[in-house]
């Protein structure tokens, strides 16, 4: 199936990838532009006056804001910078002018690409066949209020001459491998796909753990709420110890959302994959020496699976052992504690029909719409509490 | 040349910024013009006698003290910003300053010193103070063996003995202190009034209680009974200024408090650090109360130390509890005294002070500075 | 963290603020001393038995025979018995209800699930009966029976209280409830005989969570409808679910014959319950929420933080 989409529909995207740190297979579709990178924070909002999806990849090799997917004349292409050492952030910002400093290659549907170390499978579709799948859809606009980007006008970046990638042997570049192992259909019945439908395995044995697994997707992992809180720069992950990993509590409070903004690993914004590796043989028997260094990150930096029963966190374990959650085969499915959910009936589901379902449908009226009645959340209130704690320190001369 | 001098910042209320600020500050002093910035409300009380340590009184009015604080550090080019506890100061104060001064000379954080005493980990998390302890310090010491400690900065923490207002050879002989504070040849208990102004009610209220139970069990009492047939214990609230509830009989006011707790059987106080490690230093039982403070974890330090001390210290709730307490360790004493003893006896209990032998953890300290600089070149 | 076997006799309670790792070693070491009380309790009952029925058996024999050595016989085994009874009193204060502690060691283990590791906890766990004198809250003549007296105890045996993960701190106590009615009843052939009867008035399961109000600032919206996310067991009924903008407390109160698993089960749905109003309220505390889905998910829909 071609890439082509009609146009003034809109085109919609799915990105597949396995999240190398959690191992949970990722599939948000997408409004291009998209833009994708390892530091959320420096993905740009908006192009133009087009609303950017982001995509935030907790990969190492990723530089923080790495590539561009948007549609040109209803043709998905990528770009990426001419030099290997830039970030798309500083070819946005070139002097020279973006034209000159970028690099584009058309996708396909079903087309396999690398961005580095992370395989990803790209499905194109126009909107209505996106739309026909709404069980999965994940809205590309990163505001609701803000402008649809279907009805958006073509980004600035689509007016540069198309300049015909090279291929790019580096898997710190963007490549693509034609290979279509995904159906191309965008139906509801890929709720559920395994490791067989993902991307294929990471040539980085220290993430041999994630790869390997025959993995169910979990939509929980996307609703889960995240330990740290919403207000970027501001740690509250449980188990961070390094600054870097203070830091990315930032990126996944804002990843917390379950919108276009995702986040691979969830809460990390390190962008080493975290998951611990299968065994010691495992990552000693790493052929490379940055795979080697990469698993001793890993063992530095923590666990960075979902743990938790009445609530999710980050695990943040050094080590597996006496992890219950790492009991089982390292099975990135395996909740010890999964049977005693069966007490609360529809736990966590605030869907139609189950409590607090009006709350949550109408979420975004407790923060945007001061008038509502019921409302004394106003946004200001939560600035305010955004602010709060942080507040509590810092504030009395006299404390010991 | 003379050297240029330091600036020691240990703002925070109670006795522990204080006492620790100025342990350190009086043994560098001795070399160089030192700054002790303090807003204790105690600091009336202390007093020294190095020509070239200047202490300077700040508030606790947030924006004006914050101010104060600021001025003070850009006044001039001090040898070595020491910062006590509080990484980014009190009230913040001190992240723009570190910074500007970063920003300024690359090397500053070299002459950056943090002094770790435990913080509250959800702080250390809110404002994300391992990565600006790394950024801003170069050496970052922690004031006690056992002392907690909830930085984990990049930057290897270097721990010292405790920190003591005196070296051992100087604290005064226990008689001299006891004539000096007019205490009877007894076993003492002594209650510190240590923590915040609004605190010092409950060490008065205790006093009190105290002071009747002990009556009441009749078997230890001050002058409750015929002279010369039992020792006479005393108690004593050790506070500035008489706490609300205590008996302006029972009150002794004596800076620093590690010249009297030698003198005592039992002392009875909050688990700040001062108290804990002044009591450990004289190796005298501590009845403990954990206060609950915005940044330091008393609770913890009394856990640690009760575990660790074999349980010289001991976590109470509530006045009973504290009463009970201190009964039990005056339990020794109790059954020596309900004999009869010869005015001989007596006279041995109360004159068997225990010759304290500690290591000042402040001399180790101030020579960890002083490498730290050398080995930059900035002194 | 060693236990104060002196302070647990006399007492007859657990206390200790500590990690829950600790606690566990703790409630082990618990469970380890009442069961080799329980044995030693048991071995030294027999003896004593044996000892008592060897010396009624010598009295009957010296009375019929020796004497002399019948008496001093017996006045060893008198002596034995003596002995063993003292040796048994060492024990007796240990031996310790083993439900209890055995409650306490799965509700430690039930609330370490969102704990860390360094986090340290408050766990006092009484081992008392219920109807100790510390536990009598009332005392009245019966209602209904002339002479007696009607006696109300709450027991309050189990209580934890610490932080999770995420910033709240939690508090969680127990308490059982009983009637003790007491009273001499005459019998039909006309003898006064003390009669006492022990009624259980149910358990109370009361939680408290105190929560930051960065996370879950918008708790208070929810106010009015956080009782409706409250699951019970059949017999267990809400006593109270009050939510300020600082946190949640629900109490219930379960049923009379309420067993431990009843009492485990109900506490796990309280914890849930109270985070399934918690979890939605941090999702109405964002700043960028989640979008809309335009249909429900056909596995755990908008399911949030399970």
């Amino acid at each position: 199936m071609s890439g082509q989409a009609k146009q003034g529909q809109g085109m919609k995207i799915r990105l597949v990838w396995k999240d190398a740190c959690s191992g949970a297979v990722r599939k948000p579709v997408l409004t291009p532009p998209v833009a994708i990178g390892a530091d959320f924070e420096q993905l740009p909002e908006k192009l133009g006056q087009r609303s950017v999806s982001r995509i935030a990849i907790a990969d190492d090799t990723l530089k923080p804001f790495h590539a561009i997917l948007m549609e040109e004349k209803g043709q998905l292409i990528a770009i990426t910078p001419k030099d290997p050492s830039q970030s798309m952030a500083d070819v946005l910002r070139s002097p020279a002018g973006v034209a000159n400093a970028i690099q584009k290659q058309s996708l396909n549907n079903g087309d396999r690409f690398q961005l580095g170390q992370t395989p990803m499978t790209v499905q194109v579709s126009a909107v209505a066949q996106a739309t026909a799948a709404p069980v999965e859809t994940e809205p590309a606009e990163t505001e609701p209020s803000e402008t649809e980007p279907s009805d958006a006008s073509p980004a600035p970046s689509s007016a540069t001459p198309e300049i015909p990638l090279p291929p790019q042997p580096s898997s710190d570049e963007f490549s693509t491998r034609p290979t279509k192992l995904l159906d191309p259909d965008l139906d509801e019945d890929d709720d559920m796909i395994t490791a067989n439908d993902a991307p294929e395995a990471d040539p980085n044995p220290a993430n041999a753990f994630s790869v390997k697994q025959t993995k169910l997707l979990d939509p929980r992992l996307d609703a889960l709420p995240e330990l740290a809180d919403a207000s970027p720069g501001k740690d509250a992950a449980v188990g961070d110890r390094a600054g870097a990993a203070g830091a990315g509590a930032a990126v996944a409070g804002a990843a917390g959302a379950e919108d276009n903004r995702v986040m691979a690993g969830s809460m990390a914004k390190s962008k080493t994959p975290k998951a611990f590796p299968r065994d010691e043989a495992g990552a000693a028997g790493a052929p490379s020496e940055r795979s080697s260094e990469k698993a001793e990150e890993n063992a530095k930096t923590g666990c960075d699976r979902q743990v938790g029963f009445l609530f999710k966190r980050r695990c943040g374990r050094l080590t597996p052992t006496g992890c219950p959650y790492c009991r089982q085969n390292n099975s990135h499915d395996y909740d010890p504690y999964e049977a005693d959910y069966f007490y609360y009936e529809h736990y966590g589901d605030y869907t139609v029909g189950h409590w607090g379902s009006d709350y949550y449908a109408e979420r975004d009226r407790y923060y945007y719409n001061r008038d509502a009645g019921r409302m004394d959340f106003t946004e200001a209130d939560a600035a305010s509490f955004e602010e709060e704690f942080d507040n509590d320190y810092e504030m009395d001369m006299g404390a010991s | 040349m003379d050297p240029k001098p330091w600036l020691i910042y240990a703002l925070g209320g109670g006795w522990g910024h204080l006492t620790r600020g100025l342990a350190l500050a009086r043994l560098a002093a001795r070399q160089r013009p030192v700054h002790l910035l303090v807003n204790s409300p105690y600091v009336d009380q202390v007093h020294w006698d190095e020509p070239k340590l200047t202490l300077r009184r700040g508030g606790t009015e947030l924006n004006s003290t914050r101010a104060w604080v600021q001025a003070i550090f850009r006044e001039r080019d001090w040898g070595a910003w020491i910062i006590d506890t509080f990484p980014r100061g009190l009230g913040g104060e001190l992240a723009p300053l570190l910074e500007a001064a970063l920003a300024a000379t690359p090397r500053h954080r070299q002459r950056c010193v943090l002094i770790h005493r435990d913080l509250n980990p959800d702080y250390v998390r809110a404002k994300q103070l391992n990565t600006f302890v790394d950024r801003h310090y170069g050496l970052v010491l922690v004031p006690g063996d056992r002392e907690a400690t909830s930085l984990t900065p990049a930057t290897s923490l270097q721990r010292t003995p405790p920190w003591r207002i005196r070296n051992a050879a100087e604290l005064p002989h226990p008689e001299d202190i006891r004539a000096q504070l007019s205490l009877p040849n007894a076993p003492l208990v002594l209650v510190c009034a240590t923590g915040n102004a609004d605190e010092q009610h409950h060490f008065g209220d205790l006093t009190a209680t105290l002071a009747t139970h002990l009556a009441q069990s009749s078997l230890w009492s001050e002058g409750g009974l015929p002279e010369g047939a039992l020792p006479k214990g005393a108690i004593r609230c050790l506070a500035p200024t008489c706490p609300p509830g205590c008996p302006k009989a029972l009150w002794l006011s004596h800076w620093p408090a590690l010249d009297c707790l030698s003198l005592a059987q039992v002392v009875v106080g909050a688990a700040g650090y001062n108290l804990v490690q002044e009591c450990e230093a004289v190796e005298v039982p501590l009845v403990a109360f954990a206060f609950r403070r915005r940044y330091d974890r008393q609770y913890l330090r009394v856990q640690e130390e009760s575990i660790k001390l074999q349980r010289r210290i001991t976590f109470v709730r509530d006045n009973q509890e504290a009463v009970a307490a201190v009964l039990r360790q005056l339990q020794p004493t109790i059954t020596r005294a309900s004999h009869p003893v010869s005015q001989f006896e007596s006279t041995r209990i109360a004159s068997s002070f225990h010759v304290p032998v500690y290591v000042n953890g402040a001399a180790i300290a101030l020579d960890k500075i002083l490498q730290q600089l050398q080995s930059e070149n900035l002194i | 963290m060693a236990i104060d076997l002196k302070s647990l006799k006399k007492n007859q309670s657990y206390s200790a603020i500590a990690p829950v790792s600790e606690l566990l070693d703790d409630l082990n070491e618990l469970a380890v001393m009442d069961k080799d009380a329980e044995h030693q309790l048991k071995h030294y009952g027999t003896l004593r038995l044996g000892l008592i029925v060897g010396a009624i058996v010598v009295a009957f024999l010296a009375s019929l025979f020796l004497f002399y050595v019948g008496l001093i016989a017996l006045v060893g085994l008198l002596g034995a018995v003596i002995w063993v009874s003292i040796q048994r009193a060492k024990y007796v204060g240990l031996d310790l209800p083993d439900e209890r502690y055995q409650f306490a060691q799965e509700i430690t283990n039930l609330l370490a699930r969102d704990m860390t590791p360094e986090q340290l906890v408050q766990l006092d766990v009484g081992f008392r009966s219920a109807l100790a004198a510390e536990n009598k809250t009332n005392s009245q003549p019966h209602p209904k029976r002339s002479g007696w007296t009607l006696d109300s105890y709450q027991h309050d045996w189990f209580k934890v209280q610490g932080g999770f993960a995420d910033g709240t701190r939690f508090s969680l106590a127990l308490m059982e409830m009983f009637q003790h009615a007491s009273g001499y009843k005459r019998s039909a052939s006309g003898k006064r005989k003390y009669k006492s009867k022990t009624k259980s008035k149910g358990t109370t399961l009361d939680l408290q969570l105190f929560c930051p109000r960065k996370r879950y600032g918008a708790l208070d919206v929810l106010r009015n409808d956080a009782e409706k996310a409250v699951q019970m067991l059949p017999g267990v009924r809400l006593k109270r679910c009050r939510v300020t903008p600082k946190g949640l407390a629900i109490t219930l109160l379960l049923p009379p014959d309420a067993t431990a698993s009843m009492v485990r089960d109900s506490l796990i749905k309280l914890l849930l319950s109270a985070y399934q109003v918690l979890n939605l309220a941090q999702q109405l505390s964002q700043k960028s929420k989640p979008p809309k889905k335009s249909k429900k998910r056909k596995r755990n829909g908008g399911r949030i933080g399970a």
